[in-house]
């Protein structure tokens, strides 16, 4: 048996997919941790003082277009163009929803919404141990959707991920949360008016660099409701059916496959498989601008779109919310479909 | 803090081990994934110094134990994914797919002690270090595994 157990576990292995994410985090992870230089760490921890707020790494935007600005350039190595900026400005909705608790103030700043995808910056002031060189973040976090959007009965997700915790260049505790739903290329977030609930318990000071468990600056429970106005991403592109190169990353044999009622939008692409083509996955998808910059994906999901489950559909984010009437191309692996 | 070269050696060596224990713990290649994902961002960033290729891999177990437990305590998991939604590995041989499904149907508290003890050869005891249990606490959990799963593949 314990033989058996272990050519079994043998044979169970990440995806290649996986492994050359991970390859690939090195050129990308530490640019997030940039530090100031020290005379401007000094301001910094002077205004962090002033602000009653604490030292973390420093130097991110204090805006959501800051944000996306920075991460245009250093995906493409240009600088975001007029009509991406005024994209990210339509998409972007001031908030200023705050609460208080124990001397602790959480503010959502300002929300980008995409079909699937949230991005708030939340901004935190208050009284707590300031220390350097550690990140800041919540024990848990909770967003809530009403009316909720998923409207599909199957399994399928949502997820949260903090792209960045820290002081940004405003001098004010930060954090970027991203919010993405599965939504079986059913509905959208945009597409009626909606309340959004975020609930905080705990500021904790997370070590990433140590295995200790996060330690409670603040105890408390922090919930912000606000509305999510209809609206829309902007250019909406739709091909009806295409043939893409996919990989069954088990098995590493590849193929081509269909799919069908594909759909880009600002923030991603969303695709539907036959159920039986499930185990073949479209290689990686990158969005040709007209300029020659190329825009990655940076999270996505799949799920069964109907409860026969006979649609297997997959909707990928970009990194950044993107004009599509700019867009040239797509490209899945080598092969390169026009969009024109 | 590793060098570029020393993390790819490290994920090289590595990553399928901290694959196996995000899937032991979630049974769910896609939760697995992305806290694979997280755990090598943790080792990439850290500043630790490590002693040595042991320190290293108890490091990685560590940590992404404690990614899993995050991840399993946030909202990141908004519904239960059922098990025969899971997808499994392709296998070699029926038997090896068999077992897996038998794993994979035990609890997550039988799970975890059975590969790390079987797969990764830790004693009981280190097992115990890395799940906060005392040894014989594991031993127990070991035999209950054992047990259960012959009765499952027995009755297949």
């Amino acid at each position: 048996m314990e033989q058996r157990f272990q050519k079994m576990f043998d044979e169970v292995r990440p995806s290649r997919r996986l492994q050359e994410e991970v390859m690939n985090m090195t050129t990308r992870e530490r640019k997030r941790t940039r530090r100031l230089p020290k005379k401007a760490l000094i301001a910094a921890a002077i205004l962090a003082v002033l602000a009653g707020t604490a030292v973390a790494t420093v130097g991110a935007p204090g805006t959501l277009r800051g944000w996306f600005a920075q991460e245009w350039e250093e995906s493409t190595g240009s600088a975001m163009g007029e009509k991406q900026l005024a994209l990210i400005d339509q998409l972007t909705k001031p908030v200023g929803a705050s609460d208080t608790q124990n001397g602790v103030s959480v503010t959502v700043d300002s929300v980008t919404v995409g079909n699937s995808a949230l991005w708030l910056l939340l901004k935190i002031s208050g009284e707590y141990p300031a220390q350097e060189d550690v990140g800041y973040n919540f024990r848990r976090m909770e967003l809530t959707i009403d009316p909720d959007p998923d409207e599909v009965d199957t399994p399928g997700g949502a997820s949260l991920s903090y792209p960045y915790s820290g002081v940004a260049e405003d001098g004010r505790l930060t954090l970027l949360v991203h919010y993405s739903m599965d939504l079986a290329g059913q509905t959208s977030l945009l597409d009626k008016a909606r309340q959004v609930t975020l609930t905080m318990e705990d500021l904790v000071q997370k070590d990433r660099t140590k295995l200790d468990d996060d330690k409670t600056l603040k105890e408390g429970t922090w919930s912000i409701t606000f509305p999510l106005e209809p609206g829309d991403t902007g250019t909406v592109l739709t091909l009806e059916e295409i043939q893409v190169p996919a990989r069954n990353w088990d098995t590493q044999e590849t193929t081509v496959i269909t799919l069908r009622d594909v759909q880009l939008s600002a923030t991603d692409l969303c695709f539907a498989q036959d159920a039986e083509d499930q185990a073949w996955e479209p290689e990686k998808c990158v969005l040709i601008l007209d300029n020659g910059n190329e825009v990655n994906w940076f999270s996505g999901s799949s799920r069964f779109w109907d409860e026969g489950e006979t649609l297997w559909g997959s909707v990928w984010q970009w990194q950044v919310p993107v004009d599509l009437s700019q867009a040239a191309a797509l490209r899945f692996g080598d092969v390169e479909i026009p969009l024109r | 803090m590793l060098t570029e070269q020393e993390f790819h050696r490290a994920a090289e060596q590595y990553l399928s081990m901290v694959y196996r224990i995000a899937l032991n713990y979630f049974r769910n290649p896609q939760d697995a994934e992305d806290a694979v994902q997280e755990t090598m961002l943790r080792l990439w960033q850290a500043q630790t110094d490590f002693q040595g290729d042991n320190h290293l891999r108890y490091f990685l177990a560590r940590v992404t134990l404690n990614v899993c437990h995050d991840f399993a305590r946030s909202p990141w998991r908004k519904h239960t994914v059922p098990l025969e939604s899971c997808r499994e590995p392709a296998f070699s041989a029926p038997e090896y797919r068999e077992l897996y499904a038998a794993v994979m149907a035990l609890p997550a508290k039988y799970r975890l002690p059975l590969y790390l003890y079987y797969y990764e050869g830790y004693s009981a005891g280190e097992v115990g270090e890395l799940l906060g249990l005392k040894a014989s606490t594991v031993q127990t959990r070991l035999a209950r595994a054992r047990g259960k799963l012959k009765q499952e593949l027995e009755e297949d």
